[in-house]
């Protein structure tokens, strides 16, 4: 839970991610800004191909060179731009001062290697003068944070001794094991049952609460959203088209895309109303051929003719803290000065064919 | 969708699908055995949808291949139209298969990457269609307008019909799935999982599409799920299975307003409601321990582990099938007192 | 249903069909205007090779020899049956004929005998460099140098010929000039009476003899027929003689084999002999009589232009085709062989054979492996077993000494070389394809298939085979090569193609004589053989890259 005092932590502006392939430049993030305070659960949700993986890695400065770079943007952490810094530096950001924890814990951990090892290998990556005597302590303690039974045995076992919910709190372990202020969940329960997705949900919200440390949760499930987070990001495209408190954006919905994304979950407890489900017309975009101006308008039940597919939605403020992209919210004017420019575009367009 | 009178088009009764594990080395006293379905029984009613829910390793998936004979089952029976399809001949099984056809989790890996989507729905025609099972023998051109006619009903543009699987997205390969098993004209439709590796919004409209069509051609689904919510809205009977047993059966919307089982409490408590009032006034109940692998013997409840409401009797005897209401069953000692046993105990 | 109506319905549905798949070709928008790529799987993969150069410059090449192969009849090469044994070992030239290399030749050794006998006159140090070279047996430098020094003293006037050497030459210069080349084709008989042509060997026997009679000038027809009996005669007992080379016979015992030959043969067969060497000598007859006829009208001195194409008839009835030229105004751009064939034409030939036995070979082997490997892959338990241990059994023979051991128990016509190579060549593509089934038989769409219905065969040729496609598509091109090599290694032991035919390993087991003294017959068969094995492995190379990465990450 966040102090309306509390410092801003990490602040994203303007991030441009873009990919060269084969069929043409991809777009995976494309001008989105957002900011983390100290001690905040944010929580970026979208589907799958809209950008909420690149988003994160591109923080992380771990995308791929080639196809992969980031363009454009600022990314600020504790007063520091993290894409200018030099690899070096940023090796002592990661797992140091922003750890990550990743979807598929089978495939983090590397088979070969105790747990011990592992854990002891991040340690003292980061803290050179620990020995390893303490930092296996230190292991060991995190471990039993995590609710692992048994921990000074287990320790020393091999990853594929434990079962995917163990995993995945071993993750969060060695995640947490240098004390970090950012913690980064890539989909942390995608791949786990309900019950032991709960277990895992609990332990963070506890990390979050006891240690203060931030969180930025990625996820394409809403109900995981509304029980953990206290801020949400609404992506689609490669773009945010809703930011605001999980409250208000479950209950007042600005943009259609939240809208329609709330309304076709099915509800556990609702169960006397079986009308048909709301759904979204239409697939997800096709990333190398995205609709032109607002990506969203193909599928959108309330776009407006002639407006959303020529002109690009502006950003209005809804609230202080609730921000929506949408022409449904941009003013007269602004409506007929974007028509105009567009308009003046296509015209000098079809002059010089 | 009542089923006062009617007799179940689909019966299972005590089924049972056992791998043997085999032994390295001869090391081992007793060759060891995972019991992946170890003795389930329901009935289906027809136009109705029952709902299979359970977390993975509860055995859901493997009752539903059971069933479609996809793997021979141990032991048990599986009574569709009269017949037991576990000891039917070959002939009579691919006679059975027209009416028992099914969909499948992964749209990615369900069908054929080299063949084109024409190809892919006509196939069961096509294969039918030779040994002369169908009704109608039917001619190159009418199998033609059969697929293009499938295609439009699963909403699916019928220009793509010479396209390949991999140039559509996850929505649309599960629609050519759902259009290939509409093929023959079923009348009982096994889905597994077939939403879970969907995105929300794709995953309504697929749900939309199922119900349609059950309502328009008056089908009846088996439906596998671990999301309860899916299961919930579009199935009108739930169980629940935990290890390869079923521990609670009842009605869909009794068992959301009224679950019974420490499990089925559990599991209920733990999904996630996309609302955040609600959301922090619930109080989780959260298990303990991990979910057990299905190769170990059990002597008693399977859920005595991780069971928060635990009994001695649970440790040594395995509990019946109580009769909470109507319609609704449980297997909890904790029943004893206060419930007869179901008819199937009986 | 009638039948006419049956096929009319037929028709009708065939228009319907096309209406509805033309309907379904064209580019397709979805419904939201967002553009639909259309591409299979092997559009995408043809895409990845194409970024890949050696492999593209690879696959020109293999087509390139593809046409070559495919257009030998066709090429301005010279042909199998033009052989010219004076013509033996010339060296490859662009502009220089046969004839003034075999001129050359011939003063190079002239010249260098008379250095031998001392009429050449030499430096001190030069007579030392020509010592050396021959101990060092550089005999190609010694006549090289030799020709040079003499043509240099010949034209200054200080070297002349002796008789003998003078007559040498002037034979030498005559028969460059004057020899002729005639070659007879499409010869057609005309029947006076109705004057249709008739092919020689499509006449029967007796109007053969009577056509013989008169070529001959008119003998009586009685002993025409019994020279053609003594002729077929002679003919069989050759053959019972080399039958039978191991025993002694007596001359009775030829009598009697020779009469139970013809008995087999029965009266047609020994008539059809009788045919065949009737045409035989009829066309020498004409080639002999055209030959006389051409060397006549140059003595005459009429311009005939060479090569000199015609049709002619001679003795009365008779029409063919004939085609003189000077033998001597041949190039070889290759050079020649040991016996004058053309290198040229024999490296193309040659090349025909190796690469059909390489794609023979290596359809075979696909064959027998495909089917074993998907029977041991889908039905698994008691069958796999049976089967890999089968594989396994063969894969510890001793692959060449099978072969070879084959060829030399079955003889060596090309038949045998075929079966023999792919006797037990199928093995690793059978455990390849076994493997790949392995792992695609869980796949859903498998289980889907099945619950179709989908009987076994249906399965495997339907669905497990097609997706196994890119991994045997890999291993037949990178197979080819291999079974070219095999065949050379055959060839080169003696056991492979057999003479006449050629291909390129028997050219180059033949060349490993002479090696020093004749390099071209080594090097030009081994530049292209090894040009093609290179392109092949590119190719295949390429090939593997664009199959390889996996079809559901493509946008």
């Amino acid at each position: 839970m966040i102090d309306k005092n509390s410092k801003v932590i990490l602040d994203v502006k303007g991030l441009k991610t873009y990919f060269k392939t084969d069929a043409g430049i991809v777009k995976a993030v494309d001008g989105i800004d957002f900011t983390v305070h100290q001690g905040e659960t944010l929580g970026i949700v979208g589907e799958s191909g809209c950008g909420k993986s690149v988003t994160n890695l591109s923080v992380m400065r771990l995308i791929q060179s080639p196809p992969g770079k980031t363009v454009a943007g600022e990314v600020m952490f504790q007063g520091t731009d993290l894409l200018k810094i030099s690899e070096a530096e940023m090796r002592n950001v990661r797992g140091n001062k922003i750890s990550m924890i990743f979807q598929d814990p089978m495939t983090s951990l590397n088979p070969f290697l105790k747990i011990s090892t592992q854990m002891i290998e991040t340690i003292r990556l980061h803290e050179k003068n620990v020995s390893k005597a303490e930092a296996l302590s230190r292991s060991i303690e995190m471990l039993k944070k995590v609710g692992i039974p048994g921990a000074e045995k287990r320790i020393f076992c091999y990853p594929h001794q434990f079962s995917g919910g163990m995993r995945q709190r071993v993750m969060i372990a060695m995640a947490l094991s240098c004390n970090a202020n950012l913690l980064i969940a890539d989909e942390p329960t995608t791949a786990l049952d309900v019950t032991i997705q709960a277990q895992i949900l609990e332990l963070i919200q506890k990390v979050n609460v006891e240690m203060k440390t931030a969180v930025i949760l990625i996820t394409h499930d809403l109900g995981v959203v509304a029980g953990m987070c206290d801020n949400v990001c609404v992506m689609y495209a490669g773009k945010i088209v809703e930011k605001a408190p999980t409250d208000k954006i479950y209950k007042f919905p600005a943009h259609p895309y939240t809208e329609g994304l709330i309304q076709s979950v099915p509800r556990m407890d609702k169960s006397g109303e079986k009308g048909k489900l709301f759904s979204i017309e239409g697939q997800p975009p096709n990333v190398i051929d995205l609709p032109p101006c607002c990506a969203f308008h193909p599928r959108c039940h309330k776009a407006i003719e002639g407006l959303c597919s020529r002109c690009n939605p502006p950003t209005h403020m809804l609230d202080e803290d609730h921000e929506v992209t949408c022409w449904l919210y941009g003013t007269d004017q602004e409506k007929s000065a974007a028509l105009k420019e567009a308009d003046a575009r296509q015209a000098s367009k079809e002059a010089s064919k | 969708m009542s089923e006062s009178v009617k007799k179940p088009i689909l019966e299972v009764k005590d089924l049972k699908v056992h791998f043997p594990i085999k032994s390295s080395g001869g090391l081992r006293k007793k060759d060891a055995v995972i019991r992946a379905v170890d003795g389930i029984s329901f009935d289906v009613y027809p136009g109705e949808t029952l709902g299979i829910v359970g977390e993975s390793g509860c055995g859901k998936s493997t009752t539903v291949r059971a069933i479609a004979q996809l793997t021979k089952p141990t032991s048990g029976q599986v009574i569709f139209q009269g017949k037991d399809l576990c000891k039917v001949s070959k002939h009579e099984l691919l006679m059975a298969r027209q009416n028992i056809q099914m969909i499948f989790q992964d749209p990615y890996a369900s069908l054929d990457p080299r063949m084109t989507v024409r190809s892919i729905i006509a196939e069961p025609l096509i294969i039918y269609n030779k040994r002369h099972l169908l009704p109608k023998e039917l001619s190159p051109l009418e199998i033609e307008t059969r697929v293009e006619d499938l295609m439009e009903r699963v909403g699916l543009n019928k220009a793509f019909k010479n396209r390949y699987p991999h140039e559509f997205s996850g929505g649309q390969r599960q629609r050519i799935g759902i259009a290939r098993a509409l093929a023959l004209n079923p009348e009982v439709i096994l889905a597994d999982e077939p939403v879970s590796a969907l995105d929300v919004s794709i995953q309504a409209q697929i749900l939309n599409l199922l119900r349609e069509l059950q309502k328009e051609l008056g089908l009846t689904f088996l439906f596998i799920a671990h999301d309860l919510a899916v299961i919930q809205y579009i199935s009108d009977k739930v169980c629940v299975m935990y290890l390869g047993k079923i521990v609670e059966t009842s009605e869909s919307v009794e068992l959301y307003s009224n679950p019974v089982h420490p499990y089925t409490k559990a599991l209920l408590s733990a999904a996630p409601i996309p609302d955040p009032e609600v959301e922090r006034k619930r109080r989780r109940i959260i298990l303990t321990g991990d979910v057990p692998s299905p190769d170990k013997e059990h002597v008693g409840c399977y859920f005595y582990d991780r069971c928060p409401n635990k009994m001695d009797k649970c440790k040594n005897h395995i509990p019946p099938m109580f009769t909470v209401g109507p319609h609704h069953n449980c297997a909890c000692w904790q029943l004893e007192e206060k419930f007869p046993l179901a008819e199937s105990e009986k | 249903m009638k039948f006419t109506d049956r096929f009319k319905k037929q028709i009708h549905d065939r228009e319907e069909m096309h209406k509805l798949n033309k309907a379904g070709r064209n580019g397709a928008k979805n419904e939201f205007n967002q553009t639909v790529q259309g591409n299979s799987l092997s559009k995408d993969a043809w895409r990845r090779l194409r970024k890949n150069k050696a492999a593209v410059v690879g696959m020109c090449v293999v087509i390139l020899y593809a046409i070559i192969s495919l257009c030998a009849g066709i090429l301005p090469i010279y042909s199998y049956e033009e052989i010219i044994i004076d013509h033996q070992y010339l060296p490859p030239s662009l502009t220089k004929t046969a004839g003034e290399l075999m001129l050359k030749r011939q003063l190079s050794e002239m010249y260098a005998t008379s250095w031998r006998q001392g009429r050449l006159s030499v430096t001190e140090e030069e007579d030392a460099m020509l010592n050396n070279w021959i101990t060092l047996d550089d005999t190609n430098k010694v006549w090289n140098w030799c020709y040079e020094e003499g043509e240099k003293q010949r034209a200054a006037g200080t070297y002349v010929f002796s008789a003998s050497e003078q007559k040498k030459y002037d034979r030498l210069q005559d028969s460059i000039k004057n020899d002729i080349q005639v070659t007879i084709n499409s010869v057609r008989w005309v029947n006076p009476e109705n004057g249709k042509s008739y092919k020689l060997d499509n006449l029967d026997y007796d109007t053969l003899v009577s056509i013989y009679a008169k070529a001959l000038g008119g003998i009586d027809e009685q002993k025409v027929r019994t020279s053609l009996e003594t002729g077929v005669n002679s003919q069989i007992q050759t053959e019972v003689k080399t039958k039978n080379s191991e025993s002694e016979l007596t001359a009775e015992d030829i009598q009697s084999l020779v009469a139970m030959e013809k008995d087999s043969l029965g009266e047609d067969g020994v008539q059809a002999k009788e045919k065949s060497l009737a045409v035989d000598n009829i066309n020498v007859l004409i080639q002999n009589a055209m030959t006389k006829q051409i060397k006549q009208e140059i003595k005459a001195g009429t311009n005939k232009e060479f090569p000199y194409k015609d049709t002619e008839t001679l003795f009365d009835d008779i029409n063919f085709k004939v085609e003189a030229s000077l033998k001597n105004s041949r190039r070889y751009i290759l050079g020649t062989d040991n016996l004058g064939r053309d290198l040229l034409s024999r490296i193309i030939y040659g090349g025909r054979i190796s690469i059909l036995i390489g794609i023979v070979g290596t359809i075979t082997s696909l064959f027998i492996g495909i089917i074993m490997g998907s029977l041991a892959g889908y039905f698994g338990g008691r069958v796999d077993y049976y089967i890999m241990r089968f594989v396994d059994v063969l894969y510890g023979l001793p692959y060449m000494l099978l072969v070879i051991i084959c060829m030399a128990i079955f003889g060596t016509n090309i038949l045998n070389l075929f079966f023999a190579l792919a006797m037990v060549s199928w093995l690793t593509i059978a455990r390849m394809v076994r493997g790949q089934i392995m792992s695609l038989k869980n796949q859903e769409y498998i289980e889907a298939a099945r619950s179709m219905g989908a009987g076994g065969w249906r399965i495997i040729f339907r669905h497990l085979v097609p997706n196994s496609l890119s991994v045997i598509i890999v291993y037949s091109t990178l197979r080819v090569p291999e079974f070219i090599m095999q065949e050379s290694f055959l060839s080169f032991l003696g056991l492979g193609v057999q003479a006449p035919l050629a291909s390129w390993g028997s050219l180059i087991g033949d060349s490993t004589q002479g090696m020093t003294k004749y390099p071209w017959r080594l090097v030009y068969p081994a530049i292209v053989m090894t040009l093609f094995l290179f392109s092949m492995n590119f190719f295949g190379d390429g090939l593997r890259d664009a199959f390889d990465p996996q079809s559901k990450n493509m946008l």
